[in-house]
């Protein structure tokens, strides 16, 4: 295993450009050095690594960062893909809104709906 | 499951039976003032030799007579069961009933183009107090996003993301954006019910600007399980947060009147009433069984999307076999109202299309016949404008002839016998009071109530402020009725002609309307009521007289628009107590808590900058990414390209938009602004130079 390049190797110019973009995202500034001990970790040969090259490897460690601190919510639930999946909405076509003849009694309505809704109180 | 004969409703009895003698009441109540108005009307019209215009006019004015003798009834209907505190088909529930884990239910927020940090405020005071009833554990939100704007869909993901982490939400607060808005905000709901539907077995519907109290969530689910034919359930929102005049007046007008109308609503309604597309209950299945509203053939107008979709689905509800009801005696659910008048008729644009084309469905197959009469009456709250305007109209030209043709005093078929001409003025006036009873006396009877009880009367700032109040009020919607009058005739005439309304997010800010934008869109109507002016005084001044409350109100609707939405103005009257309204001096708390925007994270830049800029935003709008789709994205190298070269100026709104939808792109350009390749260009997207050690 290799020694892990040190940060104090690191041209200025490369740090500030680091360090600047830390600076801008949520994670603390206790915590900073840790990620720029991950960039530098990520290139162990080269005493001052290409800055783009470098500034990606830092913006996947703080996308991690964000990740595991839940700065980024899920968005949506799954779908639900199970049996109780929309048997329509499926938009009804013009010709069936149209001519549709009514339901005379909520007993006409399909079993399924009445369970789905937990329509059972009678 | 149910089987067997349908029993009766244990709390609402036979409703339907009920329902049918209450309408026929209605149906006799209406006819029988209005034939004999239109007999008097006949009498007391000029010159009897023009039969067709009078027969025109004869016919517009019974049809108007009879549309304000409904609103009149309705408001009679409500006052008595305000008065009597007494309605026994109301949905309600034990107040004590605990929720079952299963009445699983649904928030969905849909939003266009909205300001997010409203947006979310008022989702976060709903959030909080749906968990301070101890019961939130079954319920999420969810915000379905239709916005188009670059700047505004990423500012709502921000916020949506910072709410989300402030309250520990994840997995309860949902967001998410439609990359196609096929059919707009039914085609927005339908959409969540296809994904998650079955997961819910009810649904909250909210507007962005609806706000709900979490008791009053509760009480909305429980109401449902007590009554499990009822497919929908809509509170009442109460207009709160107004600040201009014309706001504060809505507030207060809605106030004062709105609980007696849907009471008297309710009466006649019953379990056929109707739905406002927001603060409603919705039980998800039968909604998706039965409310999945199809395209109407031919094109927009008419045609394409149906705009006003919530009273359609509410008569497919109740085709399916299910009950939709009023909950008009809950409160603590609340909205805002357009702050200017500008805004009310940009609003009544779309509503006006939406409600003619109900016009199509009359004689579609299975509606209940109450709600082919709702369809009619939707549409006639706009077509009634062009019946007055037609009926002004005709009247000043009825008026003209008879001047300038004079009274003939011998007709062919009178032979000898000269037709005297005999004053009808003790009738005119007679019907003229008649028509205000019924314009105004809802209103009066809305005060009455509030008058009446001590505690109420206190809340709206005493007997002198509700009194104060109510005149201005008449005073104020006098004057604008003639405004809104020239504007509907307009949307009707358009939409009659083709051209179809812009779907656009509702301004709900309180910027004020200014002098160039009153004159832009009231410059016809004022040049129209001072030509209107001069023709009735030409022809006849008494006419003028009559004419001249309408006419005020167009000659002078440029300063009424401007003043209307001023928001200093609207404070002033506040302090004075001018509309003062419930909940005005002591907000409920959820109110208040809506008012409290979040601190909004600091970030490099805002909007679409933040999204290529600001490392938090850009990975979180990544993150938000779904897989790329579509023709256009061809267009992306030679956007992202210029984007760099050029700057984010160089991108109009929809190359903005476009270049959003690629993760390659965007991430590409947030390593080239942070590279520190080239400050200049990154100081285009708000990012400073590093200072160099």
């Amino acid at each position: 295993m290799s020694e892990p390049a040190p940060v104090e190797r690191w041209s200025p110019n490369l740090e500030a450009l680091l360090r600047r973009y830390l600076s801008a995202t949520p994670v603390p500034a206790s915590e900073h050095a840790g990620l720029l001990l991950g960039v530098a970790l990520a290139f162990p040969r080269a005493a001052s690594p290409d800055p783009e090259q470098a500034l990606a490897v830092l913006i996947d460690g703080v996308k991690n960062w964000l990740d595991a601190h839940h700065r980024i919510p899920a968005a949506m639930p799954p779908i639900h893909r199970g049996p109780m999946r929309s048997p329509s909405l499926k938009p009804q076509t013009w010709k069936v809104l149209w001519t549709h003849r009514p339901a005379t009694h909520p007993e006409d309505m399909p079993s399924a709906i009445a369970a789905a809704t937990g329509n059972t109180h009678d | 499951m149910i089987s067997g004969r349908r029993p009766a409703d244990a709390t609402l009895g036979d409703w339907r039976r009920i329902a049918k003698w209450r309408r026929f009441f209605l149906a006799l109540l209406v006819a029988a003032p209005t034939f004999p108005a239109a007999y008097v009307m006949a009498r007391v019209l000029p010159g009897p030799q023009e039969f067709f215009l009078r027969l025109s006019l004869l016919a517009i004015f019974m049809i108007l007579f009879a549309w304000i003798a409904m609103g009149f009834w309705t408001a009679i209907f409500g006052f008595i069961a305000l008065l009597t505190g007494r309605d026994r088909f109301l949905v309600r529930a034990d107040p004590a009933q605990p929720l079952s884990r299963e009445a699983r239910t649904a928030l969905l927020m849909p939003v266009c183009n909205e300001d997010p940090q409203r947006v979310f405020a008022r989702l976060r005071a709903t959030w909080l107090s749906l968990q301070a009833t101890g019961q939130g554990e079954q319920f999420a939100f969810f915000v379905l996003s239709d916005t188009r704007e670059p700047d505004v869909l990423v500012e709502e993901e921000r916020a949506w993301a910072q709410t989300v982490r402030e309250l520990g939400a994840e997995g309860r607060i949902h967001y998410r954006r439609r990359r196609v808005n096929l059919k707009r905000k039914s085609g927005n709901v339908a959409d969540f019910c296809r994904r998650w539907g079955r997961q819910f077995r009810y649904m909250i519907v909210l507007d962005a600007d609806s706000l709900m109290d979490g008791d009053t969530v509760i009480q909305l689910v429980r109401r449902m399980e007590a009554h499990p034919r009822v497919g929908i359930l809509q509170a009442i929102p109460l207009i709160v947060n107004a600040r201009t005049p014309l706001a504060r007046m809505q507030q207060f007008v809605q106030r004062l009147c709105g609980p007696m109308f849907t009471a008297g609503l309710n009466f006649w309604m019953m379990g056929h009433a109707t739905y406002w597309g927001h603060n409603a209950i919705i039980r998800v299945a039968p909604f998706m069984a039965y409310c999945g509203l199809p395209r109407l053939p031919g094109p927009a107008p008419l045609g394409g999307d149906i705009l006003s979709h919530d009273f359609v689905e509410a008569a497919c509800m109740v085709r399916g076999g299910w009950e939709v009801w009023l909950a008009y005696d809950l409160q603590g659910s609340y909205e805002e109202t357009p702050p200017t008048l500008l805004d009310e008729l940009q609003r009544d644009r779309r509503w006006c299309q939406g409600n003619l084309q109900h016009l199509r469905l009359l004689r579609a197959g299975g509606f209940h016949p109450l709600h082919r009469a709702m369809f009619f009456h939707g549409a006639m709250g706009y077509v009634s404008a062009l019946f007055w305007f037609a009926f002004l109209f005709l009247g000043t030209v009825l008026t003209a002839v008879a001047a300038f043709t004079g009274h003939q005093y011998f007709t062919p078929e009178g032979g000898l016998f000269p037709v005297w001409q005999v004053a009808r003025t003790s009738e005119a006036i007679t019907l003229m009071i008649a028509t205000l009873v019924m314009l105004f006396l809802p209103k009066t009877l809305g005060a009455i109530l509030v008058i009446t009880r001590r505690s109420t009367r206190q809340a709206f700032g005493g007997l002198r402020r509700v009194l104060a109040g109510l005149f201005a009020e008449l005073a104020g919607s006098v004057l604008m009725a003639p405004i809104r009058m020239v504007f509907h005739t307009r949307f009707v005439l358009y939409t009659l002609l083709g051209q179809s309304a812009r779907w656009a997010g509702q301004n709900r800010g309180d910027e004020g309307t200014s002098w160039g934008m009153a004159l832009r869109h009231h410059g016809f109507g004022t040049l129209l009521g001072l030509t209107w002016a001069a023709v009735a005084w030409a022809v006849e001044p008494v006419f003028f007289l009559w004419l001249s409350p309408v006419m005020a109100g167009l000659v002078f609707s440029i300063p009424i628009s401007v003043y209307s939405s001023r928001v200093g103005l609207g404070d002033r009257l506040r302090r004075r107590g001018l509309f003062q309204v419930p909940g005005e001096i002591e907000p409920p708390a959820v109110v208040r808590a809506s008012r409290q925007e979040p601190q909004v994270e600091s970030a490099v830049g805002a909007g679409f900058l933040a999204a290529l800029a600001d490392p938090q935003v850009h990975y979180l709008h990544l993150n938000l990414l779904r897989d790329p789709r579509g023709r256009r994205r061809a267009r992306w190298p030679e956007l992202r390209d210029r984007a760099w070269e050029q700057g984010p100026s160089a991108l109009n709104a929809d190359e903005r938009r476009l270049l959003l939808g690629d993760s390659a792109s965007l991430s590409w350009l947030h390593g080239r602004i942070w590279s520190g390749l080239d400050p200049e260009r990154a100081a285009a997207w708000g990012v400073a130079p590093a200072a160099v050690a």
